[in-house]
């Protein structure tokens, strides 16, 4: 005899606005923050990471613990031009090592938003600071549609949902929206999410996110 | 001993419901039916005025969404119909998720669908004689013949049929096409999985070759049940 269950409906998810800023100038290509000097790192190694100090910025790290899915919206605000690439890490501890293990969760990152034509719309500001959000994530071009060549297949434990917001091309037409990660999670206790940018001419930039922990199932 | 479960059948107890909005608007050159959003995060009052009721504040009519409730909602079905004397030779939509953020206190938007792709042709459209809706009259709506195809001549699995990310599906890619006379007249219908949003948006893009009025509704159902 089977047992008959009635699945709970949709969790409704609320966005929060991480604390942390990553706020960095410069004229070259380069990581904005820190860049992680290892995959093992230990607890003093790791929290120098997260908190910054010394001059070093800090990482954005999202608690994930017992998250079934974690849903991250970058935002960038940056006074220049660049194209991105974003990457997102899993940590867990590992007693035996003493350290901080950490998995790339997103791989061969790659992310447009020519933010300074702002692809998102207008904007949205935090700390008087206006962010855009990424006109496309995951993509290899920018004129890809639904899977076509320039959209990038996905591991199983991660989703971009979708690889399009608002793009620049659309700006007339179509809705503002913004492009998100989700992140199926594996066991990770921590995620970090790390950007560089390419730019070749003097550049600001603070990097932050959205994001959301939800305990929901999806097949 | 493992525990056999038996999920709960699909509901079929839901009937397809007319939405109250529709979409209406002089068209030529590809435009939206409805006031675009100028940003992924508005303000509560930029939510009410510009997607829900589509007032800018100094042009009439309202050009509004339509948005669907979806609180508590799994999924969402859509088969969105379209009225026009004109011959459609752009057509797009795009669906958006919003949810309230208290810590930025703002609306934000997610889009759901991208690059969104309709066949268009909807001046010879295939999919029968139409529908109307309650509250404009005799007007005949059409639901699209193709949505998520980039050719109007491949069948299921063809090259042409583009794959999906996760969250939504479209059910089935196919309607009736110009095989009138022979095939079943059947609507294309978009499924959303909802990943958590209270409000999802219907925007659509509608370009003709010769002016005329275009006139955008939506049939759609909502429910809670699990779908693998």
């Amino acid at each position: 005899m089977g047992v008959a269950v009635t699945p709970s409906a949709a969790q409704q998810i609320e966005w929060q606005v991480h604390p942390t800023v990553v706020t960095q100038s410069g004229s070259v290509a380069a990581v904005i923050g820190q860049a992680v000097s290892n995959f093992a790192l230990t607890q003093a190694q790791f929290d120098s990471l997260i908190n910054g100090n010394g001059g070093l910025q800090p990482t954005i790290r999202i608690d994930c613990e017992n998250a079934g899915r974690t849903l991250i919206m970058p935002l960038v605000q940056f006074t220049g031009s660049a194209t991105f690439q974003f990457q997102v890490l899993g940590w867990s501890y590992s007693r035996p090592a003493a350290s901080w293990i950490c998995q790339a969760v997103t791989h061969s990152p790659t992310a447009v938003n020519a933010s300074n034509t702002a692809d998102a719309g207008t904007g949205l500001i935090l700390g008087g600071v206006t962010y855009r959000a990424f006109g496309l994530l995951g993509v290899t071009t920018t004129s890809g549609n639904d899977g076509d060549g320039g959209v990038v297949p996905l591991p199983a434990h991660y989703e971009i949902l979708p690889v399009e917001g608002l793009r620049a091309a659309n700006a007339a037409t179509l809705a503002a929206s913004s492009a998100i990660i989700q992140v199926n999670n594996y066991g990770w206790r921590y995620l970090t999410i790390h950007l560089r940018q390419t730019a070749t001419t003097a550049y600001t930039c603070n990097f932050r996110c959205l994001y959301t922990n939800t305990g929901q199932i999806f097949r | 001993m493992g525990l056999s479960i038996t999920p709960e059948a699909a509901r079929t107890d839901n009937g397809w419901e007319f939405h109250p909005t529709v979409m209406s608007s002089f068209v030529g050159t590809a435009a939206s039916l409805s006031l675009v959003p100028p940003s992924f995060a508005l303000t509560d009052r930029q939510f009410q005025d510009i997607v829900v009721k589509g007032d800018d504040g100094f042009n009439f009519p309202f050009r509004p969404s339509i948005v669907f409730d979806t609180f508590d909602q799994n999924r969402l079905l859509i088969i969105p119909c379209l009225n026009t004397t004109g011959l459609v030779t752009d057509l797009k939509f795009q669906l958006i998720g919003w949810n309230w953020s208290i810590g930025a206190q703002s609306w934000i938007g997610t889009a759901i669908t991208h690059f969104q792709t309709a066949r268009t042709g909807m001046a010879v459209m295939s999919a029968g004689t139409g529908i109307t809706h309650p509250s404009t009259g005799a007007t005949l709506y059409k639901p699209m013949e193709r949505i998520g195809v980039t050719t109007a001549t491949d069948a299921d699995g063809g090259v042409g049929i583009i794959p999906l990310p996760k969250q939504y599906e479209i059910l089935p890619v196919e309607g009736l096409l110009s095989s009138a006379t022979t095939s079943h007249a059947s609507a294309c219908t978009i499924v959303v999985k909802n990943y958590g949003w209270t409000k999802i948006s219907l925007h659509f893009v509608v370009g003709l070759s010769v002016g005329a009025n275009v006139n955008v509704m939506a049939l759609y159902q909502r429910n809670t049940g699990v779908f693998a």
